[in-house]
């Protein structure tokens, strides 16, 4: 058995964030492992956008944070974080009152949202077609990193230093000793023995939990995303959200393509199921075409399905769960890539110095089993 | 693969303007699967979906590995076959000169 300080399992954006902040706290003797290849999960298969317009205080404050810190390490790395903003686009009276109500609730923790005109919005973007249009939201230090260019740089920054990150080394069984505290992690090849493992396994979370018999609450839902031909950069900078056409986003990534998709049916039951549908792309078409008119034109390129991890309340399961040592990073609900870089500042706190100034005790996985349920984060992009 | 050129003069990807001493130097640099490959140089991720450059990274990566091509797995094909114009597929009728 090879023993480490500490082991994360899932080498997705959560995971890598996390084995960042350990390594600049001092914990070197660490191991990531990842089942397939990084960012195979759901983070390679997300729309990139990175945004702290939230309805609630804890998850502006996370992202508010994660923000500066997608800001610092970005630099760090050499990968591209573009503030290009989110832009929401209300279509209705009733969702511009709510959103200002939001806005007001944002500015007081420093996140400059602001409330706009159609006229306004359409000088962000002039793609959007905006006869239908009431009003819009924007936050200018929003934005959106490529999660190729993430997982790639962090990839970089593992080999070259002394923690470890293992590819294609899926966890295969897992098994607690309490006397000693050591947790056993069992791959094809090694067993490793760690007192602190984390499981940063996104959607997949719960199959880990089962092999200690742990319910961990978290469900994957399928969500669906496509990515057109390459544009001249430039031509869609911000992330355009529209609850308005079935919750549908988009936005233009670094490699020029439209990426972006709507909402999963509410009848869609959980499941692993991670096939593509046409009902999605007839549905993503209308409502693409429809808020930028021009789009019509675009080709879709490729469609794909990742999951949201759900838990009951939409937020994410963040500390120890009900074994000293056994912490939780997951079930983030579709919000796991863009809070991975405070969640990892925020957990790595936890696990060296057994506090931390973000308000991770919102998030504390345990609320679930104590039946306090938080409110749920805003849904969208 | 083009003994009389130098590596940088040899298009793989002509979608995403890959070259041959892109994908060699990236798999210099470890990432030495097709998946990585392609999230590292963008290789295969343009319009022809890979049809034109994939067998040609897999030939790279065996000679570069000496891993035997057929255990090179290439990457899952997405849907649609061809890129298709977001108004067909929206349900409009369309014309002609997308072709």
């Amino acid at each position: 058995m090879i023993t480490k300080d500490v082991i994360i399992i899932g080498g997705g954006s959560t995971g890598l964030a996390l084995g960042y902040y350990l390594v600049n706290k001092g914990v070197d003797d660490l191991l990531i492992l990842e089942k397939d290849y990084v960012g195979s999960g759901s983070t390679g298969r997300c729309g990139t956008g990175i945004r702290a317009q939230f309805a609630d205080k804890p998850t502006i404050r996370m992202m508010k944070r994660a923000e500066a810190n997608w800001k610092e390490i970005s630099s760090e790395l050499d990968f591209e974080f573009n503030r290009t903003g989110y832009l929401y686009l209300h279509y209705t009276e009733s969702d511009l009152e709510r959103y200002r109500e939001m806005s007001e609730l944002q500015n007081s923790f420093g996140v400059p949202t602001e409330i706009l005109s159609p006229e306004d919005a359409k000088e962000i973007c002039d793609l959007i077609d905006i006869s239908e249009v009431k009003g819009a939201s924007f936050n200018p230090e929003d934005g959106k990193a490529h999660p190729f260019d993430v997982v790639t740089s962090f990839r970089k920054y593992f080999r070259e230093s002394e923690a470890e990150l293992k590819e294609n080394s899926e966890v295969t069984s897992m098994k607690l000793r309490r006397r000693k505290g050591l947790k056993l992690v069992k791959t094809p090849s090694s067993t490793y023995g760690a007192k602190v493992v984390v499981n940063a396994a996104g959607g997949w979370a719960p199959k880990l939990g089962e092999m200690i018999n742990l319910d961990i609450p978290i469900e994957p839902y399928r969500h669906q995303a496509i990515i057109t031909e390459p544009f001249k950069l430039g031509s869609i900078e911000p992330m355009i959200i529209s609850m308005h056409h079935g919750d549908a986003y988009f936005t233009q990534t670094n490699r020029g393509g439209i990426i972006g998709g709507v909402g999963t049916p509410e009848d869609e039951p959980p499941s692993y199921n991670m096939t593509e549908s046409l009902e999605f792309e007839k549905r993503v078409s209308e409502a693409f075409a429809s808020i930028i008119p021009g789009l019509k034109h675009a080709r879709m390129l490729r469609h794909w399905a990742g999951y949201y991890a759900m838990s009951p309340d939409g937020n994410p399961l963040l500390g120890e769960y009900r074994v000293p040592g056994h912490y939780l990073a997951a079930g983030f609900s579709g919000h796991g890539y863009m809070m991975a870089p405070s969640v990892g500042e925020g957990l790595a706190d936890l696990i060296v110095n057994g506090q931390t100034d973000l308000p991770l005790d919102y998030y504390d996985p345990e609320r679930v089993d104590r039946g306090e349920l938080r409110e749920d984060a805003l849904q969208m992009g | 693969m083009n003994p009389g050129n130098k590596n940088s003069d040899v298009i793989i990807c002509r979608c995403r303007d890959v070259t041959e001493e892109d994908i060699i130097e990236a798999i210099r640099d470890g990432y030495d699967t097709i998946e990585l490959l392609k999230r590292k140089t963008k290789v295969a991720t343009g319009t022809c979906g890979g049809r034109t450059c994939l067998p040609l990274v897999r030939a790279i990566l065996a000679r570069e590995t000496g891993k035997s091509p057929d255990r090179i797995p290439l990457p899952k094909e997405r849907s649609p076959v061809v890129p298709l114009p977001i108004r067909f597929v929206a349900g409009e009728r369309g014309n002609s000169d997308d072709h």
